[in-house]
């Protein structure tokens, strides 16, 4: 009972850093819990959304412009596969092009109005999620009443229910937003990512789509559940022989490139948010390790003292270990509020942040436990090294008093013999610090993986919106009014469509050009691109080059830096694109063109690649625009450009040219949350370790500091004499954070983006402003932390402080 | 008659020991002057150090007032007092309180730099003075225990200033190592340096110009040592 009293004495008489040190390993503990929980609160969400939208299996797509008769479709399944069936439903999906007045002006994207069965609570395969407003009802059959795909609507603010109209001015009115498995992160046909600014999904019901699109009775698309237990592989199969003659193409689920992109999306991020994860748990459980270790260190003589007078190491060993056990079960109670409050804050910015039907965010037990466990022992294990060592010193040695029991150790001979500026009080900070390398080191270590973490959280956020901003200028160059003018398909340069947007009223210095999908080849390396075919020397807007010339003079293509990295080519080489090129009559076929590469053009996505417009005979597109791109006319407005040309034939979407970039800032905005709420925590997680560090370095030198005040040292000096011992701990630590920060940043942006995100040109980026907070944190507000302590130093007792034997 | 370098007048000193209070000096009168030796002799909680803490404003009386070096420390600001032990005392303890990370010249150069001293003697003169030229790179672990404590006689004598308190000072040492730090002590009080030393050993007394005999917070004696003063190899313990 003795010495549970007295280990409850110490952990009184400590109880501010006992409390301190228990807060970390709580922060550290439920960081971890959470970081590592997103990961599982994802996939377990996303399971459940998928499931709860009873998402398809299998899906049959009749080829562009191939329509059966409703029914035609369901019947054809049935005679092959209906016992492996649950259900089936048809659906009608055409490309259209969707108007919605915002707060913000005119939006004008192209979307796909989805034609579903809505009989009996339909549709039941892929079924809608009400975000906001109303879902579509059975009533609403041949109404011409939509509801709009949530993401899309989200982005640009839209009101729960409004007005619309679809291509040929078609006005519609929108009951609510909805959520669609197909859209929960959305793709654009093209394959553009986050396309929630650029594409619009709207569901209608069956009767309504064909109405609108004058394709009574007909469907194009088939989406299947199959029953538990069926051979997917084997339907699949039979399915793709059944609907050969439709046009139909079958496809899983994973096939299809949104949910294939959550659920990967998952695993690239499980991957960092690990590392996270385990960095800022590391760090807090080194600092707690560090604190914990010291404190018990404090208590070696007395150690000493039980030895001698014969009581047995295990004993001796018990009162440290209960101080420990008190300090681990605080860490572990304050542990679980912590993580829940972590958990609940993370679980709502997810949820936010990426809309699903169901979200799943549940206490993750065994991810705590794990962390709990480790958060738990690290405080034992911190007691046991000194108590280790107190109990092999011999008796005689740890009880001696006086001059014997002088110690040193450490590396002061480092400094012996350098002869220091100043006078030797300057000097005692830089001495105490070579004087104890292990707890130099250990806490630097502590401090430094804080720092790191921070670096790296900084260094994402500065990388990215850096990024941005390359985009953004080189989107924008000279021309911020740029709007780009996409058609609906290739159409003559000299077609009265093509001459109809050129020749707006509202527009200026148009040029027309083509833009469509492809790849790059060189060696090995192939990667999917969009080729852009433009006038490299327009007037309007051009891409800029860092290297090579642009220019008609030959026919050659402008690529990214990442790009021109990733194919192993610079200017001069010559790399193949592959691309769609016309073999009459309409038709297109891809082809293989070699071309030498004549520039490198800044912006920072590999998929973007120029040919000069004046080429495009060597193309296989002669005569041939697809898009075109202008100013508004002086006087008229981005608004009256698009409102005047949307409502032209053939017009497939309107955008001002920045509108991609805008989109992934606006989703980078949202996921800075994050890391600014995990940047919040870090700090205060790096400053309670320096409260801490700097309260027990208070504590161990007290009688050098009761030294220095019986020799006339003031207590702002002797404070200042701290914190410049601190300031000294929080430059190493910060040095070897930085170094840390920057290697895990790099592994973030050379290894894990890349395989997530592939070619995005990210560069690492750390503004000075974000530095100047790491090296604030690392730096001043470790060498600030022992001004927290300056009461002990005034109310310090000297004369009993002077008096203590060690 | 040499003036006084240490006035005490009716100096008491008491604790709140919970609810008891303990009275550890009792109306204290004491005049010492300047140049002169004194060893304070007394059982454990005579009030001993609570004198010695009194001089050197370590501790303030609850009355009376103390004048050191021609100040009255009792009416002083904290800043104040602070400034009185960096200029008129210096002490050297028990456990000699080097400081671990520097070597002892740096720790004697610790008291000329906190002193502020100027023309002050030089720390490599004030180690050789207490014999230890050849030990200026060695830290304190490196030392032994009478050179630790000639070395924080050092750092005393480095500040320059008049008055030295001595708590102990040989208390943690052989009796030859000890009676060397003594001839250091006397040698100061002879070069006109106040030295007031406290200690429970009487042996050490006998070397004194004037020994003070402290019982329950009061002082019962105070006169030459008995049997008149000694040479230091006359003593032993």
């Amino acid at each position: 009972m003795i010495w549970l009293r007295w280990s409850w004495r110490d952990l009184r008489a400590r109880w501010v850093q006992v409390v301190a040190i228990a807060i970390v390993i709580a922060v550290g503990t439920g960081l971890f819990s959470g970081l590592r929980s997103m990961n599982v609160w994802r996939g377990l969400s996303n399971d459940a959304s998928y499931e709860a939208a009873n998402t398809f299996d299998l899906r049959v797509s009749l080829s562009s412009g191939s329509f059966a008769e409703r029914g035609a479709l369901l019947d054809a399944l049935d005679e092959v596969a209906s016992a492996y069936v649950s259900v089936a439903e048809e659906r009608l999906v055409l490309p259209t092009q969707v108007s919605v007045e915002s707060a913000d002006g005119a939006i004008l994207v192209p979307g796909r109005l989805v034609g579903v069965d809505l009989d009996d609570g339909g549709p039941h395969v892929n079924s809608l999620h009400p975000a906001l407003g109303r879902n579509l009802e059975q009533d609403d059959a041949g109404l011409d009443l939509v509801a709009l795909e949530h993401n899309f609507a989200r982005f640009y603010d839209l009101p729960a229910e409004g007005g619309a109209s679809l291509s040929g001015e078609i006005p519609v009115s929108y009951v609510g937003q909805v959520l669609s498995p197909e859209y929960f992160f959305v793709i654009s046909p093209e394959g553009g990512l986050l396309a929630q600014a650029n594409f619009a999904a709207v569901f209608t019901s069956m009767e309504t789509a064909q109405r609108l699109s004058s394709m009574g009775g007909r469907v194009n698309d088939l989406l299947i559940r199959l029953s538990p237990g069926s051979d997917e592989d084997a339907v699949a199969a039979t399915l793709s022989a059944r609907f050969e003659g439709f046009g139909g193409t079958v496809t899983r689920r994973m096939d299809d490139p949104s949910i294939r992109l959550m659920i990967e999306d998952v695993e690239g991020d499980q991957q960092f948010n690990t590392v996270l994860a385990i960095a800022i748990f590391g760090g807090a459980v080194f600092a707690a390790f560090n604190l914990t270790s010291r404190i018990v260190d404090t208590q070696r003589r007395e150690i000493g003292v039980a030895m001698a007078l014969g009581v047995p190491p295990a004993r001796v060993a018990l009162r440290p270990l209960l101080f420990s056990a008190q300090v681990a079960l605080l860490g572990v109670v304050f542990g679980i509020g912590m993580g829940m409050v972590i958990a609940q804050a993370l679980g709502a910015y997810l949820e936010g942040f990426l809309p699903l039907p169901e979200w799943r965010t549940p206490f993750q037990l065994g991810v705590f436990s794990v962390a709990a466990a480790v958060g738990f022992f690290a405080p034992f294990l911190a007691a046991a090294l000194p108590v280790w060592s107190g109990v092999r010193t011999a008796p005689v040695d740890a009880i001696r008093t006086g001059h014997l029991a002088a110690r040193s150790g450490g590396m002061p001979w480092l400094l012996a013999k350098l002869r220091l500026p100043g006078k030797t009080v300057m000097q005692i900070p830089l001495r105490s610090v070579a004087r104890a390398p292990r707890r130099t080191l250990l806490t630097g270590l502590g401090v430094g993986v804080i720092v790191a973490v921070m670096v790296t959280m900084f260094g994402i956020l500065d990388s990215f919106v850096d990024m941005l901003d390359r985009i953004e200028a080189e989107t924008v160059g000279g021309a911020p009014d740029r709007v780009e003018v996409s058609f609906d398909s290739f159409y003559e340069e000299r077609s009265p469509i093509v001459r109809s947007v050129v020749e707006a009223d509202a527009a200026a210095d148009a040029e027309t050009g083509i833009r469509l999908g492809g790849s790059i080849a060189s060696g090995e390396a192939e990667f999917p691109i969009l080729l852009q075919l433009t006038d490299l020397s327009s007037a309007l807007w051009s891409p800029s080059a860092v290297e090579g010339e642009l220019g008609a003079a030959r026919p050659g293509m402008v690529i990214s830096e990442t790009a021109a990295d990733e194919l192993g080519v610079g200017v001069g080489d010559v790399a193949t694109l592959r691309h769609p090129s016309t073999s009459g009559a309409g038709m297109f076929e891809l082809r293989d063109t070699p071309l030498p590469i004549i520039g490198i053009h800044p912006h920072p996505m590999r998929t973007n690649v120029y040919v000069d417009i004046r080429h495009r005979e060597a193309l296989g597109l002669d005569g041939l625009a697809n898009f075109v791109q202008a100013r508004p006319a002086d006087g008229a407005t981005v608004d009256d450009l698009k409102r005047q040309v949307f409502g032209l034939p053939g017009v497939g979407s309107v955008q001002r040219s920045t509108a991609s970039s805008d989109v992934v800032r606006d989703q980078f905005d949202q996921y800075t949350g994050i890391l600014t709420f995990i940047v919040a925590v870090v700090i205060a997680l790096a400053l309670l370790i320096a409260y801490n560090t700097a309260s027990i370095n208070m504590d161990e030198r007290r009688r050098e500091y009761a030294t220095m005040f019986a020799y006339g040292l003031s207590v702002r000096r002797a404070l200042g004499m701290a914190m410049i011992e601190s300031a000294i701990l929080g430059a190493l630590s910060t040095i070897l954070g930085l170094g840390g920060g920057y290697l895990m940043l790099r592994w973030v942006v050379d290894a894990l983006l890349p395989r997530t995100f592939p070619g995005m040109g990210v560069e690492i980026v750390l503004n000075p402003t974000a530095l100047a907070l790491v090296v604030a944190v690392g730096v001043l507000s470790v060498a600030a932390a022992p001004a927290l302590t300056v009461r002990r130093l005034v109310k310090m007792d000297v004369p009993s402080t002077l008096r203590v034997m060690e | 008659m040499a003036r006084a370098a240490i006035e005490l007048n009716g100096v008491t000193k008491s604790y709140e020991v919970g609810a008891v209070t303990v009275t550890a000096l009792h109306a204290v009168d004491l005049t010492i002057a300047e140049g002169e030796f004194v060893v304070v002799l007394g059982p454990s909680g005579s009030g001993k150090t609570t004198l010695l803490n009194m001089v050197g404003a370590l501790d303030i009386p609850t009355e009376g007032t103390v004048h050191v070096a021609g100040r009255d420390i009792t009416e002083s600001s904290r800043g104040e007092l602070f400034e009185f032990r960096r200029q008129s005392v210096s002490f050297i303890f028990q456990s000699f309180n080097l400081f671990p990370g520097l070597t002892a010249l740096e720790n004697v150069q610790f008291g000329a730099d906190v002193a502020g001293r100027r023309g002050g003697a030089d720390a490599r003169d004030v180690l050789a003075s207490v014999g230890l030229g050849d030990r200026v790179g060695h830290f304190p672990h490196e030392l032994s225990g009478g050179e630790q404590q000639r070395v924080a006689i050092a750092r005393a004598l480095a500040t320059g200033n008049p008055v030295l308190l001595a708590d102990e000072p040989t208390g943690e040492l052989d009796f030859t190592t000890g009676a060397q730090v003594l001839e250091l002590l006397q040698a100061q009080s002879k070069a006109g340096k106040t030295a007031l030393v406290v200690t429970h050993n009487r042996e050490i007394s006998r070397i004194a110009d004037r020994v003070l005999q402290l019982s329950g917070g009061r002082i019962v004696s105070d006169g030459p040592p008995p049997g008149g003063r000694a040479d230091i190899s006359a003593l032993s313990w």
